[in-house]
């Protein structure tokens, strides 16, 4: 029996007795949960993933919502990202977003040579996303409150994680390893005992901020950062780059015990479940006029002093869409 | 729609303040008051009851909710939470809080106040006095609990009765024990939320507030929210995830029960299914005004997650009467439902049986005081139609309440004040007062017989008939007369009554002389000691000089004939104890022409005869009065006359010598 069925089989019947059983529509249970300290930017993250999907080039991935209340959640994340120019409030309580990732199928429903109706191919991925304010993850303040507790079992629940790593926060904070190794303790003990003593889930570890100045100018001095030509010239970290300068952002942390988290990583989540992104939810400016990047104007973020901080331009999500595909493309091979 | 007392309601509310000072990135305590409750009780309690990460746009809004002693584990407090940004322009806030957080994002802040239960139980405060009551309070910079003053909140719009219907829906539905979620009212203020959960909860015994928690809004992405009945934009399950449950129905992912969801102000979207709700709505008291006072007398705890304690309540709703209201309670819904034409015809049946019964009993005087206001308040002596087949019984539910005994004038003027119509105008008050006169000699029953359309002759029939002493009426005309213009009286007739104001004397006053004047067989003697009424007409057709004479002459005719001799007029004029009337002698001098001059003379020595003394006291008041300068004067021309005299006389004397 695969482990996914039998976690199911086990949830279904955990706590609630014999006597309890799924209906046929029961939707899946595996979701996307994202943690990362408090301010990391997962709500920005979430909310920059619908607009990351219709603005990449080649990929024709969309994304809707199942429900209405998530479906009224993209669109007002997507607005105030896109329209207002405006950063999502903090989370102050988990927000579960039932999502779908739409491939469509634009011969869906054409007639062949035969006169037959072609299959509709559409592709479609369940993409039940969590969003937890970092305070949960906190061992020394949330931890055993009730309502972390059920973000334990939720997270358990789920197929794939998206952690977010933000080294600015990091920077100050210093609390990103506290959060993390306090809350995979937890989901392991919840699951204990998994075949191969990995945790079953996949694992997209995304360094977020690109485009903070001081994180661009350490990917540089790292020599990580290529450009997309092909586009407007806008930097990124390649994938097969991202754990390195993942590890060395980590090294970079004036909390030593931040080194200790990507060795614990790799110690919870099988090598070929993890995967590493150098990610930004608003991107870089690219200046209006020439379209191109601009590396003595890049930042995206007017922030005054005691304002709100806003979206100069457009944003340009880099890596934002990838981390989301590959876990939801694993998660659909796991479920076939 | 709670009945709170007009002055203030102190409460002491232990608080917290939830929030992030400028150099946080997540969200924590940042000061308590200290008391029952601990920092991480208050943690807890903020944590559970959260509505989830509302839109900054969309604050404040409002959670309730309840909490356990710490030291007992019951549930002893009810908690607000008031949500809200620390808006630069708020000045309670916008100098001590931050706007903004480490990260730069808007910081939402939470002011949680707690106020034991049985506090709120005793004076039946609903959700929003306590709203209106925190929501200008400043938390005070040390860890002292505060005080707020609960008042009345002005209610600036009526709920419809489509609304009330709602409610009702809605309230039974909560006695499922599913969460309950309105949808579709994101046009409605908090203000009006908050309004329509109070209005939810007074169809429910008091006791369903102390575990009850509520939501003026919710992030429906928000799943785990602990809320029982809360306003959201879109309903939080998915339809397709919810399982069976062989002993409970219907359960979703997270163990816990669907959600009703309902459609804002569409009842249709609210229809109850399971037994208990309908059960409640069988209840005859329901969509009355009277249930929800009747209902939050009852102040036991109820779970509203616990089917026992749910029956156990509506077996005590069923027991609901109105006979459990207070007087003043009764009165307040009577006037509601008249006054905005509300409310079945069978609950205006029972208000008025049940102020019939209730005022019977004996009421304090403040009590009776409040039913006083209350009528007059809600004009409730006025004819409406709505009790025309019941107004004997409604007038003389009213009376009772109002007069506190037999009809006297004292008490027929307190009527009168209450009264925003003439009282002509309500022929049914008027029978109802009638039946409640003191003695037929009463002026106010009088009154009220003439209100009601009786004539001089009915009047005088009457009185006849209960064998009035014929100088009865017109004695305490004079007199009373006599009294309001402050001179001395014939006597102390009802001296601690207040005296009949001229609108109401002149409506008697014709009945009550032609009565003297009938039985009395003309009695001289006594027209002489009334001054022959002249005080009277003088206060009761002041200014109407005409009706004065006419009615003096009348008198005068009958009693001394059609003219009047020289004697008469002295008799007349200068032989009672009342100083004649310019009227008076009008009818003296209109009946003897002849001896008009006699007449004015009497009418002068009469009018001045208080005024001016008589010769001898002249005289020797004369005496002692003698201004010096002028007796020198007089002394020095004496003086000066007899040297004249004397030098004049010895100028003779001599002449005659030499």
């Amino acid at each position: 029996m695969p482990a996914r069925v039998a976690r199911r089989r086990r949830w279904a019947t955990a706590d609630g007795g014999q006597h309890r059983r799924l209906t046929p529509a029961q939707p899946r249970s595996e979701g996307i949960s994202m943690w990362g300290a408090p301010s990391s930017g997962k709500s920005t993250f979430g909310a920059a993933l619908g607009v990351a999907l219709e603005k990449h080039p080649y990929e024709r991935w969309r994304l809707r919502g199942v429900d209405i209340r998530s479906s009224d959640a993209l669109g007002r994340l997507q607005n105030a990202l896109v329209h207002t120019g405006e950063f999502p409030v903090g989370t102050q309580e988990p927000a579960d977003y039932n999502w779908e990732l739409v491939n469509p199928d634009e011969r869906a429903g054409m007639r062949g040579l035969l006169g037959l109706t072609r299959r509709d191919r559409t592709e479609r991925i369940a993409l039940h996303l969590r969003d937890g304010p970092g305070r949960f993850q906190n061992p020394d303040r949330w931890l055993d409150t009730p309502r972390a507790r059920e973000l334990v079992e939720t997270m358990a629940a789920c197929a794939g994680f998206i952690f977010l790593y933000d080294p600015v926060s990091e920077h100050t904070m210093g609390d990103s390893y506290q959060h993390t190794s306090a809350l995979l303790a937890r989901i392991d003990q919840r699951l204990g005992g998994e075949p191969g003593g990995y945790l079953p889930q996949h694992l997209a570890v995304c360094l977020a901020k690109l485009d903070d100045a001081r994180v661009y100018r350490s990917a540089l001095t790292a020599t990580v950062v290529d450009h997309n030509y092909a586009v407007d010239d806008s930097p990124f970290v390649p994938d097969y780059l991202a754990e390195e300068f993942f590890a060395r952002m980590c090294r970079a942390s004036p909390n030593p015990a931040a080194q200790e988290l990507p060795p614990k990583l790799n110690r919870y989540f099988h090598p070929d479940r993890i995967r590493f992104f150098v990610t930004s939810a608003i991107g870089f400016y690219v200046n209006p006029s020439t379209g191109r990047f601009d590396p003595g104007d890049y930042r995206n973020v007017i922030a005054e002093p005691g304002e709100k901080p806003k979206i100069r331009a457009a944003i340009r999500p880099i890596n934002v869409m990838e981390p989301v595909l590959w876990l939801a493309e694993h998660m659909k091979g796991s479920q076939s | 729609m709670m009945v709170l007392s007009e002055r203030p309601v102190t409460i002491t509310a232990e608080w917290a303040l939830w929030g992030k000072d400028a150099n946080d990135t997540d969200y924590r305590m940042l000061r308590c008051s200290a008391g029952t409750f601990s920092p991480q009780d208050f943690v807890y309690a903020i944590d559970r009851y959260s509505p989830g990460t509302l839109d900054v746009r969309s604050l404040p809004q409002v959670t309730v909710s309840w909490l356990k002693n710490p030291r007992t584990g019951l549930p002893t407090h009810l908690g607000l939470a008031i949500h809200e940004t620390a808006a630069a322009d708020d000045p309670r806030t916008g100098s001590a809080r931050s706007r903004f957080d480490a990260a730069g994002r808007e910081i939402v802040y939470v002011r949680f106040f707690c106020v034991p239960y049985d506090v709120l139980a005793d004076r039946e405060v609903s959700y929003r006095q306590l709203y209106h009551g925190f929501q200008r309070r400043t938390l005070p910079a040390d860890d002292e609990p505060i005080a707020a003053d609960l008042l009345m909140v002005p209610e600036d719009m009526v709920p419809s009765t489509a609304e009330r219907q709602f409610a009702v829906q809605v309230a039974a539905q909560l006695l499922t024990t599913q969460p309950v979620c309105i949808l579709g009212a994101s046009e409605i203020s908090l203000d009006r939320r908050l309004r329509f959960i109070d209005l939810v909860m007074s169809g429910l015994t008091y006791g369903t507030r102390s575990q009850l928690s509520a939501a003026t809004s919710v992030n429906s992405n928000f799943t785990m929210h602990k809320h029982r009945l809360f306003f959201a934009s879109a309903p939080r399950d998915d339809p397709r995830a919810t399982f069976s449950d062989a002993l409970d129905g219907a359960v979703t992912r997270s163990r816990r029960k669907p959600d009703v969801v309902v459609e804002w102000g569409r009842v249709d979207t609210a229809r109850a299914r399971d037994t208990d709700a309908i059960n409640y709505l069988s209840w005859e008291g329901l969509g009355s005004r009277w249930a929800p006072r009747v209902l939050a007398q009852d102040t036991v705890p109820v779970d509203l997650k616990d089917k026992h304690a749910i029956r156990e309540m509506l077996r005590r709703v069923h027991l609901g009467k109105v006979d459990k209201l207070t007087v003043q309670d009764t009165l307040a819904c009577l006037g509601e439902d008249l006054r905005t034409g509300t409310g079945a015809a069978a609950d205006l049946s029972r208000y008025i049986d049940s102020l019939l019964s209730k005022g019977a009993e004996q009421l304090s005087s403040q009590a009776r005081d409040q039913c006083m206001r209350l009528v007059a308040q809600y004009d409730l002596l006025t004819d409406y139609p709505r009790v025309s087949s019941m107004r004997d019984r409604f007038y003389d539910a009213l009376l009772q309440l109002v007069l506190d005994g037999p009809l006297t004038y004292e008490r027929y003027l307190r009527l009168l004040d209450c009264l925003k119509t003439p009282m002509q105008q309500n022929a049914a008050l008027l029978q109802a007062l009638d039946r409640r006169r003191a003695e037929p000699a009463d002026p106010t029953w009088l009154l009220v017989r003439r209100g009601i359309g009786d004539t001089d002759d009915d009047l005088i029939n009457a009185l006849a008939q209960n064998s009035v002493p014929a100088t009865r009426l017109a004695t305490r005309l004079v007199d009373d007369a006599v009294r309001a213009t402050g001179s001395a009286g014939a006597g102390d007739f009802n001296s601690g009554e207040p005296t009949l104001r001229p609108e109401h004397g002149r409506l008697i006053f014709d009945p009550a002389v032609q009565y003297m004047t009938r039985y009395s067989n003309r009695d001289r003697a006594e027209f002489i000691r009334l001054g022959y009424l002249a005080p009277a007409l003088d206060r009761y057709f002041a200014g109407d000089q005409p009706a004065q004479v006419k009615r003096a002459k009348w008198i005068l005719r009958n009693v001394y004939g059609n003219r009047l001799s020289k004697r008469n007029i002295k008799e007349v004029l200068g032989g009672s104890p009342y100083p004649p009337t310019d009227a008076l002698l009008a009818a003296v001098i209109q009946l003897a022409e002849a001896h008009a001059e006699f007449a004015m003379t009497e009418y002068g020595r009469a009018r001045s005869a208080n005024l001016v003394p008589s010769r001898r006291k002249r005289r020797f008041r004369s005496r002692l009065q003698v201004d010096p300068a002028v007796s020198y004067a007089k002394a020095i021309v004496l003086a000066v006359g007899l040297i004249v005299i004397v030098v004049m006389v010895m100028l003779v004397y001599l002449s005659h010598l030499f």
